[in-house]
């Protein structure tokens, strides 16, 4: 067996999406902050990105985590994540996975009953406080960014659908939140399929449609995310992020969520300091809440809150045979989706 | 830390499709034979579910587990999980097997030439591995009898309408298209619509075909349906660019060493190929396997042939699966934007 590189992680799940964290192999990445260094991957070379995350090393449903030391001194550690598309600045599910493994592999020092840990993202610092017994990371609670609602039932019109109603919101991240009664669907396993491809038809109308934009984050314009929003059968919130090109989130999402926190604060639907359930897909599930309301760029918004639980489920080492002819991977449309044109 | 399971896998993949190797961490399967074990696996569904479900896998991926060789004249055997099958043959697979066996010192490496046999549930494959500088540069397996069943026949497929088929086995039974009659010219983006249409040809094939091996009557279905383009000419040897389409619903990555075996069944029983000629097989991501006929043999009263396919094959990781207690889903789970629902 003959490698050229050689790249250990460890493999988490967040209740249901699964993170993977690099813990050796990479050393760093050019960039002195976190932000520079994601954009080093997105804009100058992407071949690290290709090699885990494409076929035949990675696949479509998952996120493989980039760990440095923090350049901030307030941090304990600095993530990137990569995906499919390019290296993305924040998830709720990936700090999950990433807070999991770093206190139950020992790289950070487990206390319990409980352990902070702040993290250095290219989206600034994220606090993580995870609650500890018997040396499992038992719940990692998140202080997600402050989020607003933007535009309420915005009525979009939509190829083969017709008129759609959409509430537009920013959770960290644009989201149209869309109702699935509307189309009498529900947020089930078996219907995964067919709710992306409702979702990404959505995601090209609003994007056409609807001026969407941060008033103080000007590179952010559009919606990079369609959201399925209800209830199951207990009247628990049921929730369905789809992720272009062609997947569902198998977490409940965290920025998602802190966006429909917003929105329902925005209808008055909840209270500041009411904890709600909110599953996913899969009936995993997140508690959240909103621990303040908060002015953001003018705007009446809220603080958000999301909680979920980690688990590990492998020690993965990929490599490189040096006669390889697929280095950087492969990606095929029928386990990736088709939905290329959405990815920015 | 916790884990109540530890299985060791060897990551693979022979000319673009994924056959990882549990190397260790899991009992023989019950069972007198190989075949017997594999229905084991089959039937039994949770080393499957673990290794192949979501979080740990995916509809891409073929995981093969060792076992101990019943026939004296085998040194290893293997048994093949594909995402909905346990198959009697895979070429793909055989072929990282055989990588992972002589790259990590499973099986002795001899440069130039390393002659071993394995045992498949569907018999045995006399392997030829070419060794260079402690790399199996490529392998070539002597696949099992392979033989063509019904010519030119006609199915219905809804929203299709008429098409004309024929069916095969190479160590897995096929129903074979041609690709122009359904308009696809084999090119990655039309990966997702092949695979939707080639599921709904394979259950329509299974509703109005029959097949049965002769020898073997527990192999009583249509398990893939092959898309193939015309045969064309390539350095004077015919070309056969193929796509194969996985149950539930995804594409080979490789072009398919069963499928290539079973095409050539077909073109040997309409003259077109004879004992002895070569074929390439090409995948939809432009990999190659060498294929020819190697003898010709009966399979009760079926003329068959035995054909050899040659393909290269690459370690990319080696892998620890584990199992936290508290972990909700020890079975994993599967969604239907990925892994599609069976038709």
């Amino acid at each position: 067996m003959r490698w050229k590189k050689t790249i250990t992680m460890v493999e988490a799940h967040a209740e249901g999406e699964v993170g993977r964290i690099v813990t050796s192999g990479v050393t760093d990445i050019p960039g002195d902050t976190m932000l520079e260094k994601m954009n080093y991957i997105n804009q100058v070379d992407d071949s690290l990105c290709r090699f885990l995350v494409f076929e035949p090393r990675g696949y479509a449903q998952m996120s493989t985590n980039l760990i440095f030391d923090p350049i901030s001194k307030e941090a304990d550690i600095g993530f990137l994540i990569l995906q499919g598309d390019k290296a993305h600045a924040m998830s709720g599910s990936n700090s999950i996975c990433l807070v999991t493994v770093l206190l139950e592999t020992g790289r950070i020092e487990m206390k319990e009953p409980e352990t902070i840990v702040t993290l250095d993202t290219p989206a600034g610092l994220v606090r993580a406080t995870a609650t500890c017994k018997d040396g499992k990371c038992v719940r990692v609670s998140l202080d997600m960014t402050p989020s607003y609602a933007d535009q309420l039932d915005a009525i979009i019109n939509v190829e083969g659908l017709g008129k759609v109603s959409v509430d537009i919101a920013f959770g960290g991240i644009f989201y149209a939140l869309i109702d699935p009664s509307q189309f009498d669907l529900k947020i089930l396993p078996e219907n995964a399929r067919q709710l992306v491809d409702i979702g990404t038809r959505i995601q090209r109308a609003v994007n056409e449609q609807l001026d969407i934009s941060h008033p103080e984050l000007k590179s952010l314009k559009g919606i990079s995310y369609t959201m399925f929003v209800g209830h199951d059968d207990e009247g628990e919130m049921k929730g369905a992020t789809i992720l272009p090109p062609g997947r569902i989130d198998r977490s409940p999402c965290g920025t998602g969520n802190s966006a429909r926190l917003a929105v329902m604060e925005a209808r008055g639907q909840i209270k500041v300091g009411q904890i709600l359930k909110a599953r996913s897909i899969i009936d995993s599930e997140f508690q959240v809440e909103i621990i303040a309301k908060k002015t953001v760029a003018g705007k009446s918004g809220i603080l958000p809150r999301v909680s979920g639980r980690g688990w590990i489920h492998g020690i993965h080492q990929v490599g490189v045979d040096p006669s390889d002819p697929y280095p950087l991977g492969y990606k095929v449309s029928d386990c990736w989706g088709d939905a290329f044109d959405l990815l920015s | 830390m916790k884990s109540s399971k530890l299985i060791h896998i060897v990551s693979c993949h022979a000319e673009g499709e994924v056959g990882n190797v549990i190397v260790g961490g899991v009992a023989p399967p019950k069972g007198d034979s190989l075949w017997e074990k594999a229905r084991w696996i089959d039937q039994d569904q949770k080393l499957r579910r673990f290794v192949l479900n979501e979080p740990r896998g995916g509809v891409f991926k073929h995981v093969n587990l060792l076992v101990p060789a019943k026939n004296p004249k085998a040194q290893q055997g293997f048994i093949i999980m594909e995402p909905e099958h346990t198959p009697p043959m895979s070429g793909s697979n055989s072929i990282c097997v055989s990588t992972v066996l002589l790259d990590t010192g499973l099986i002795p490496m001899t440069e130039p030439i390393t002659e071993f046999v394995l045992e498949a549930p569907g018999g045995l494959v006399p392997v030829k591995a070419y060794c260079e500088d402690g790399k199996a540069k490529s392998i070539e397996v002597n696949n099992v009898a392979s033989f063509a069943d019904q010519l030119d026949i006609n199915i219905e497929v809804e929203g299709l309408g008429t098409l004309k088929t024929d069916t095969a086995y190479g160590g897995d039974s096929f129903v074979f298209i041609n690709a122009q009659d359904l308009g696809f010219e084999i090119k990655p983006d039309e990966a997702k619509d092949i695979a939707e249409i080639g599921s709904k040809i394979t259950a329509a094939a299974n509703q109005q075909l029959n097949f049965t091996h002769p020898t073997n009557s527990d192999w009583n279905h249509i398990s893939f349906c092959q898309i193939t383009l015309p045969l064309f000419e390539e350095e004077g040897i015919m070309v056969s660019r193929n796509t194969v389409v996985i149950d539930p619903g995804k594409l080979d990555r490789s072009p398919c060493g069963t499928g290539c075996s079973a095409r050539m069944a077909l073109l040997h029983a309409k003259g077109e190929l004879k004992k002895g000629d070569r074929m390439i097989g090409r995948s939809i991501i432009d990999s190659r396997f060498d294929c020819s006929i190697v003898e010709e043999t009966m399979v009760g009263n079926k003329n068959a042939i035995i054909p050899s396919i040659r393909g290269r094959a690459w370690i990319t990781g080696t892998h620890q699966l584990m199992l936290d207690p508290e972990d909700p889903w020890p079975e994993g789970y599967r969604l239907s934007d990925t892994w599609p629902i069976k038709q």
